[in-house]
């Protein structure tokens, strides 16, 4: 039976993580590869890493940093953050990330979905999906959640499936930051509407809400600060959903 | 004359997959390998098993094997009963057929059709899932590091079902065969180079099993 999976987000920029992992004693807990290390010993299944450097400075602090992960590391991950061309994207790929995230340039030119899809293939092409509430409906936005955009969240998401993208990484900015639970009313209508895999982003503070999404039809789960702050232990969290009938991998 | 230790692994480079997580699986393994970038490669050091990675759609993939003489140095090898692993994409090009944007011959060198997963709500199949050994066929449990072990799989096709089938696996009911093997040649469809540390010792005790079939 194929698992849920639980997958920590890392930021980095300038090659090193931000808000790196505080709940052991690491020797540096800014190196995106020893804290990729300890989440895959942790139970990981996936990581996913999100570039968050000035873009005129990104592309050679990441070549080095996506090279070092793929040498710790042996479960997949995904990288994202300014990602504009088919070109960047199998450079990335090359380094030894599984997957790339694409977010903004998806967004203004929809057929770099399709181009990155046909040189690595639709199952390493993720597309992220930023969305804020508008009365019943979500509204896309870009550039790290700072413009809006006229797209329409439910619409952009079955389009970037048709596309070529191979999963959907939807973070809600409303719930973003808030533990209050994810945006499981918009998961569960993208995810019965889409037949490719959704990653549900943006609200987490519990397993219970990790379970929702879950329930509601997510296929994996992103968290960032109640993992590297320790207030949830990955194996805690999957002890939790295995206990609640969700099929994970222990 | 046979062993881990012993075994140099020829990873096939056709232009098709990407090789670099395969090879850092086997330098954790500490299992010699050689990138061969074309069939002239194999002369020195001569590899004593073939790996066949892959990613990406079967045609182009099988139309690099046929182009770069990959296709007839593969089918030479595993008729010599040499050893012969493919992963993912790479075990499909070992089958007799794929479905895959029209209809493409493989290799031929396991009986078996790809074909689109079909019954499956959402595809690709991307995630951790198990592979259950088959009937009579000790190859997969011998190799499993732990009871349960959960493997990751990312495609969109595979095949249904084979009398090579070595496991078997499932995906909202929809069954397919997630390694196959005859004697020297075997594959998987699942990514055990991706499947965490386990699955990395997983890949060296399969190559181990198959260089039992190791010759000069």
């Amino acid at each position: 039976m194929l698992t849920k999976r639980i997958i920590p987000c890392l930021d980095v920029k300038g090659g090193r993580v931000v808000k790196g992992i505080n709940f052991v004693n690491l020797r540096d807990a800014g190196d995106p590869a020893t804290l990729a290390l300890t989440y895959m010993n942790e139970g990981a299944d996936e990581l996913t890493f999100l570039d968050i450097t000035a873009s005129n400075e990104r592309r050679a602090t990441m070549l080095e940093w996506v090279r070092v992960v793929a040498d710790a590391i042996s479960i997949p991950f995904t990288v994202g953050g300014g990602i504009s061309s088919p070109g960047d994207a199998v450079g990335l790929v090359a380094l030894g990330a599984d997957k790339i995230s694409l977010n903004t340039a998806a967004v203004r030119r929809p057929e770099l979905i399709t181009e990155c899809a046909s040189a690595l293939g639709s199952q390493a092409v993720v597309v992220a999906v930023d969305v804020k509430r508008d009365g019943d409906r979500r509204r896309v936005f870009i550039e790290g959640g700072r413009a809006p955009t006229e797209r329409d969240g439910f619409e952009w998401c079955l389009e970037a499936a048709s596309l070529g993208a191979g999963e959907l990484l939807i973070t809600s900015m409303d719930h973003d930051g808030t533990k209050a639970g994810y945006d499981v009313e918009f998961l569960a209508q993208v995810s019965g509407a889409v037949g490719i895999p959704a990653i549900a982003s943006g609200g987490a503070g519990t397993s219970r809400h990790v379970l929702e999404a879950f329930e509601r039809g997510a296929d994996a789960a992103l968290l960032a600060s109640v993992f590297h702050f320790g207030e949830i232990r990955i194996r805690d969290m999957k002890n939790y959903l295995r206990e609640n009938g969700v099929p994970v991998r222990l | 004359m046979s062993g881990k230790s012993n075994a140099v692994v020829g990873v096939v480079n056709f232009g098709a997959g990407n090789l670099g997580n395969v090879e850092r699986a086997l330098r954790r393994l500490d299992i010699g390998h050689v990138p061969l970038n074309s069939p002239d490669d194999m002369r020195s050091p001569k590899p004593s098993l073939l790996l066949l990675p892959g990613v990406g759609a079967f045609p182009p993939a099988m139309a690099s094997l046929v182009s770069t003489g990959w296709m007839e140095t593969l089918v030479q090898w595993a008729s010599e009963g040499r050893p012969l692993l493919g992963i993912c994409l790479g075990m499909q090009l070992l089958c007799t057929l794929s479905a895959e944007d029209g209809e493409t011959e493989g290799l031929g060198l396991l009986e078996g059709d790809v074909n689109r997963l079909s019954g499956v709500k959402k595809i690709p199949h991307m995630g951790w899932n198990e592979a259950i050994p088959a009937d009579g066929e000790n190859f997969l449990a011998d190799c499993i590091v732990k009871p349960g072990q959960n493997f990751y799989f990312v495609h969109s096709f595979a095949v249904s079902d084979s009398p090579h089938r070595a496991a078997m696996t499932t995906v909202e009911d929809v069954a397919f065969c997630s390694a196959l093997r005859r004697d020297n040649v075997a594959g998987f469809q699942f990514h055990p180079e991706r499947s965490g540390p386990e699955g990395v010792e997983f890949l060296g005790r399969a190559i181990k099993k198959l260089m039992k079939f190791y010759r000069n």
